[in-house]
């Protein structure tokens, strides 16, 4: 077995009288696709925010490739690459310009042409490249984003709905950059509404409910099942 | 990192065409802030010009006319006659009491359109010579002159604002702080960099051209003043740029923070300053001038009473019906005699109006901390030698001219009365007794330079450094790991 | 539908946190104001009454003396004040309330009270015309812009309109809890205003309709201009960074602007120039000669040689023939200075046609009676009062100073001959041409944001289908 580059142990978090998480406990392993699948309210954010270091969770351990973020969140975020469901980037600078922008902060110092091949590996349209993110497709603004964490090197991957409102061949197009991604190594957690995609690509499937993990289905158990019926046995098990 | 954040930024604003707009926006309130005020205290320096030389050409006439009067056997009417004492005392004398605008009189008009700055000066009572005033339309005072303290206390501050309320609001709203944050950026680097940039885009443009503007422009425009003006505005838009700090530390969103600095700003520099004038004119009421008039009335009326007879008091009116040369004479130090008198009488009348607005100045200063708008308006205004301190420097010298002018009348009539120079003779016309108008003593001033206590920027500094550790504190949180609820979203 | 959408955003804004404190902020201001200016308008109207009493009495009781010596001893009179002074006090600090009538001199009006004040006096009082020409805009703006744009944004407007919801009712409900919560502001001040009707001796009925009409008019517009610019805008922050552009304009900068230009275009000289010229044009060699020519004409006229054989005492003739000289003079000169200063009235006057705050702000003094054309009329009432003072003085030196023997002097049967000055303002239909333009204005903005309202709830009717 592969190192774990994520690893989540015994995680809790109450808001107020609501217990988000109870002791929510998986790993990701480095090459390995984990996709995270739950009904809203289910954790999901909020396990990513505690990985992210956005929020403190109150009792459990994270490490990102050996480092907490809790104890010291710069270095375990040089090992984090993430992608939310809208991609942020600054409306009026090019695409380019945003990727050479982002990872400079990460002190990624490489040059345009180095940085425009980049966006060519993650096949963004090459007349968009110089054009404001603003005239973008939802697919191509996460082009960037991958492209900013293909830039980063990172080590550990988030993605946070990913598929949610792309089309078809756009979905098809970063399943296959989702791949390429995790052939280099890279431990991509995947939160995802898409049972279909996660099929397709994950390795594993972890499903939670009320901020507990209550399966967790291999690659090839999830050639034999349904994945739809077995999560909504569990989320009606859970209900 | 700073010079990353710094030049995306400005990529930003460029792109948003708001580089160019504000840039426009700043040199173009400073050019006509600028003009309107210096035409302004032009037009003021020519009228103490014109009135100089109209006194200096009042002399030269004189000295030039001097012979042909000697010569003249003509009849002449003393109250019409510029070589007599009595006349140059009571009605015909050209003396100016003047206030130069200053070379930072651009900076801040303050009282300069309302307070009188020239006086002519005549032998009468010294009320009714300090309360002349230049006649201008109201509406103009009321409204108040477009100068550089009303682009610095107003419009500065709503132009910081508008630039400024949503940094940092904005990439949380967007999600691009996350990603910032993410790739080892800190919310607070950028904050930083943001207000001090987009601030510097509004500051630094008008401060320039404003400060080049008083250099070029005006004449023996100080060193220490125009340093002095620019520490005035960098504190005053420190503490707006603290401010927004503060509010965008708050982390809600772009247009809570905009109600709330508009709300601040209103406060600021609107309804407080209001309130505060309202209190110090409820608190320290300024007697009326109504009755004021009244009692300069009855000590008037007193004063004559005094003075001799019904028929005195016919000739002061109409000294041409007087029969001899010493009623008319006896005039002129009576008249003087009444003067002093119905001053003295006011005395405590005229005290009782300085006090007031030495009680209203005491408060004014103490209220002041309230409001940065009042803080730098007062020291705005005082820079520009247009407020309260240089005017009774002024109104000072001013009395005390017009008590030696009234000194001279009085030696010089007494001294011609022994002489008997005012008695008419048959068949001659009557004496010259003021043959060099140079003689008459002429008003020059020696206002110091005011000097400013710059104690209320201390305090402005103490405020804006407050807010700034209070912002950084708040924004140090979302920099943080260890939050209990998500700050960044 | 109007009435329950009305109901409904009239409920939604009294629950804003914001609305509510805001409005608590408001109503404080307006009644520290209101309590202010009546304060202040009582004891301005007290000192008036005592020191006009007491002028009169010293008129009256200033003993024998003659009557030029009397014409010398002048009388001071005071500007009266309407009980709509109390809400603006316009321009009086700025404009002498008091005005000495002697003989040879015409004055300008003395004691502004601006000079007494402190320098920080020029960020303006809190009256009430302050606090509703320029506050409550301010809270209709942080109350309304975010009336429909933030609909817009949160998807709710689609959504209302796809249910059937007619934009026009929609558009018109909430500029109808706009215009309805400031004009409960308004409501202390009508009161007032019927209170003095009641309690003063003129009613001044028209002005305070007018008063209270212009008022409406403005909040009306304010309401329309926030409701409108909120419909158009996508977001409620780029609302609302506009509709604070423009308050900062239209109160603030647009005002001075407009002053600043028109005493540019129409510029006035000095106080020091003008004083000079009115004592080098009534003083003059040919001032002596017309009192010479005067003289031989009444002499010829009556057939002497001397003026002791006149059949009066000629030196009172020859001061009210110098009287009347220099009042020529006055006229001239006087009339030159008034028609550049309404020259500036008029073009700040016009620039209302930029902002409705000058159109109301001219009609809001004008109605008090605080303005610069009726401190104007004030200054001609006196003016001729003073005119017929010397007129009686002089002549009645003329028919009786011969028969005296000695010195004439006269007493208080003459002094009582001079009528008490007591000045009330002309109706206000008497100005109403003077006040044209800013009417004009204030009906140009009510058609131009009608018209753009109509604009926005075209471009609502569209709204369902993007």
């Amino acid at each position: 077995m592969t190192t774990p580059i994520i690893q989540i142990n015994n995680l809790q978090k109450r808001f107020g009288e609501y217990q988000a998480l109870q002791g929510l406990s998986l790993a990701v392993h480095q090459g390995e696709i984990l996709a995270l699948l739950g009904p809203n309210g289910a954790g999901k954010t909020t396990t990513i925010n505690c990985l992210l270091g956005f929020l403190q969770p109150d009792a459990g351990e994270i490490t990102i490739a050996g480092v907490n973020p809790q104890l010291d969140v710069v270095t375990a975020r040089q090992h984090l690459a993430y992608i939310p469901e809208q991609v942020a980037l600054y409306p009026r600078l090019t695409g380019l310009e945003n990727l050479a922008y982002f990872s400079k902060v990460a002190s990624i110092d490489k040059t345009d042409d180095e940085f425009r091949t980049l966006l060519a590996e993650v096949k963004l349209p090459s007349h968009a490249v110089d054009k404001p993110v603003a005239t973008y497709s939802k697919g191509m603004r996460q082009k960037v984003g991958i492209a900013i964490a293909l830039a980063k090197q990172a080590k550990a991957l988030i993605l946070d709905e990913p598929t949610s409102g792309l089309d078809p061949s756009a979905s098809h197009e970063f399943s296959q950059l989702i791949q390429s991604l995790a052939k280099q190594g890279v431990a991509i957690l995947m939160a995802t509404h898409d049972l279909y995609r996660a099929q397709e690509d994950a390795h594993r499937v972890a499903i939670i409910n009320q901020g507990q993990l209550v399966d967790t289905l291999l690659f090839e158990q999830l050639k034999e099942v349904q994945l739809e019926s077995v999560y909504l046995k569990h989320i009606k098990v859970g209900a | 990192m700073k010079r990353l954040i710094l030049a995306t930024e400005l990529k930003n604003l460029w792109r948003e065409k708001l580089v160019l707009t504000l840039f426009l926006t700043t040199s173009v309130l400073a050019l006509v802030a600028f003009f309107n005020a210096h035409y302004f205290a032009n037009k003021q320096r020519d009228v103490v010009l014109a009135a100089q030389q109209m006194q200096q050409q009042t002399i030269q006439n004189a000295k030039a006319g001097l012979p042909e009067r000697l010569a003249s056997t003509e009849n002449h009417k003393w109250w019409e006659d510029p070589y007599d004492l009595r006349g140059q005392a009571f009605y015909l004398m050209q003396n100016y009491a003047t206030k130069t605008p200053l070379a930072t009189a651009p900076i801040a008009t303050g009282q300069a359109d309302v307070l009188p700055y020239y006086f002519k000066m005549l032998i009468k009572e010294k009320q009714h010579i300090v309360h002349q005033y230049d006649y201008v339309h109201p509406l103009s005072l009321l409204l108040g002159q477009f100068d550089l303290s009303f682009v610095v206390i107003y419009l500065l501050p709503l132009l910081i604002i508008s630039i400024c309320f949503n940094a940092l609001a904005s990439e949380r709203q967007g999600g691009q702080l996350r990603l910032l944050m993410l790739q080892g950026g800190s919310a607070t680097h950028l904050l930083t960099y943001q207000l001090l940039l987009r601030s510097a885009l509004i500051v630094m443009p008008f401060l320039l051209i404003s400060s080049l503007l008083l250099v070029i422009i005006r004449d023996q425009m100080g060193v220490t003043e125009l340093l002095s003006y620019n520490l005035i505005v960098l504190c005053y838009s420190g503490f707006w740029i603290a401010l927004t700090a503060w509010v965008n530390s708050r982390a809600k969103s772009a247009a809570n923070n905009a109600a709330t600095l508009v709300t601040c700003w209103l406060a600021l520099v609107i309804v407080v300053p209001a309130l505060v004038n309202t209190s110090i004119a409820l608190l320290d009421p300024t007697p009326s001038r109504i009755h004021y008039i009244d009692s300069l009335r009855a000590a008037s009326d007193d004063a004559q009473k005094a003075s001799e007879k019904t028929l005195a008091q016919y000739f002061q009116d109409h000294p041409e019906l007087a029969k001899n040369g010493s009623g008319a004479s006896d005039y002129a130090t009576k008249k003087i005699a009444t003067i002093n008198s119905v001053e003295h009488a006011m005395e405590v009348q005229d005290a009782r109006f300085l006090n007031a607005q030495q009680a209203q100045q005491q408060s004014a200063q103490k209220l002041q901390y309230l409001s940065p708008a009042l803080i730098v308006q007062t020291l705005l205004v005082d820079l520009a030698g247009n407020g309260l301190t240089r005017h009774h420097a002024f109104m000072s010298e001013v009395e005390a001219h017009h008590q030696a002018l009234q000194r001279f009348f009085a030696n010089e009539i007494a001294k011609a009365n022994q002489r008997g120079d005012f008695a008419p003779c048959d068949g001659c016309s009557a004496k010259p007794t003021l043959t060099n108008l140079a003689d008459i003593p002429q008003f020059s001033s020696e206002l110091a330079t005011p000097v400013y206590s710059y104690t209320p920027l201390i305090w402005l500094l103490l405020l804006a450094v407050s807010l700034l550790l209070i912002a950084k504190r708040r924004v140090n949180k979302l920099d943080s790991a260890n939050n209990k609820e998500v700050l960044v979203v | 539908m109007l009435q329950s959408t009305f109901k409904k955003e009239w409920l939604d804004t009294k629950r804003q946190g914001q609305a509510l404190w805001l409005s608590g902020i408001a109503v404080l201001l307006l009644l520290l104001a209101c309590v202010t200016g009546f304060k202040s308008h009582q004891s301005y109207q007290q000192a008036v009454n005592e020191v006009s009493q007491s002028e009169q009495l010293r008129w009256l009781n200033q003993g024998e003396k003659g009557p030029h010596s009397a014409a010398h001893y002048g009388i001071y009179v005071v500007k009266p004040t309407t009980p709509l002074a109390a809400l603006d006090d316009g321009l009086q600090a700025y404009q002498g309330n008091v005005l000495r009538l002697e003989a040879h001199i015409r004055n300008d009006s003395l004691f502004r009270s601006a000079q007494d004040n402190v320098p920080l006096s020029r960020f303006g009082s809190l009256s009430p015309a302050f606090v509703l020409q320029v506050l409550l805009p301010l809270l209709i703006i942080l109350i309304g812009y975010p009336l429909l744009a933030r609909e817009r944004e949160q998807g709710t407007l689609k959504q209302l309109l796809a249910a059937g919801a007619s934009p026009a009712k929609l558009f018109f409900a909430k500029c109808a809890v706009l215009f309805t919560l400031p004009c409960l502001f308004l409501l202390p001040v009508a009161l007032f205003l019927l209170y003095s009707q009641t309690a003063s001796e003129a009613p001044y009925t028209l002005r305070s309709a007018l008063f209270l009409l212009s008022y409406l008019i403005y909040l009306l517009l304010w309401a329309l201009i926030t409701t409108t610019l909120s419909s158009l805008f996508p977001t409620a922050r780029r609302a609302l960074i506009t509709l604070l552009t423009i308050w900062a304009f239209a109160t603030l900068l647009l005002p001075k602007l407009a002053m600043n230009l028109a005493t540019t275009l129409h510029p006035q000289g000095s106080g020091q120039a003008f004083q000079a010229k009115l004592e080098s044009e009534v003083y003059t060699d040919a001032r002596l000669d017309a009192i010479e020519k005067f003289k031989q004409q009444t002499l010829a006229q009556y057939g002497v040689s001397q003026v002791a054989d006149l059949p009066f005492d000629y030196a009172g003739a020859q001061l009210q023939f110098g009287e009347q000289y220099a009042d020529k003079i006055f006229d001239r000169l006087f009339k030159a200075r008034l028609e550049q200063l309404e020259a500036q009235s008029q073009s700040y006057q016009l620039a209302g046609l930029l902002t409705p705050f000058i159109a109301v702000q001219t009609l809001s003094m004008a109605t008090a009676a605080t303005d610069f054309s009726h401190q104007q009329s004030f200054e001609n009432a006196a003016e001729q009062h003073r005119r017929l003072m010397q007129e009686v003085l002089n002549f009645n030196q003329r028919d009786h100073g011969h028969k005296a023997q000695g010195h004439y002097t006269a007493g208080k049967e003459l002094w009582q001959q001079i009528p008490e000055f007591s000045y009330q303002y002309p109706r206000f239909t008497h100005y109403l041409p003077h006040y044209a333009i800013s009417l004009i204005s204030l009906a140009f903005w009510l058609i131009v944001l009608v018209l753009l309202s109509l604009f926005a709830i075209k471009k609502l009717r569209l709204e369902e289908q993007r």
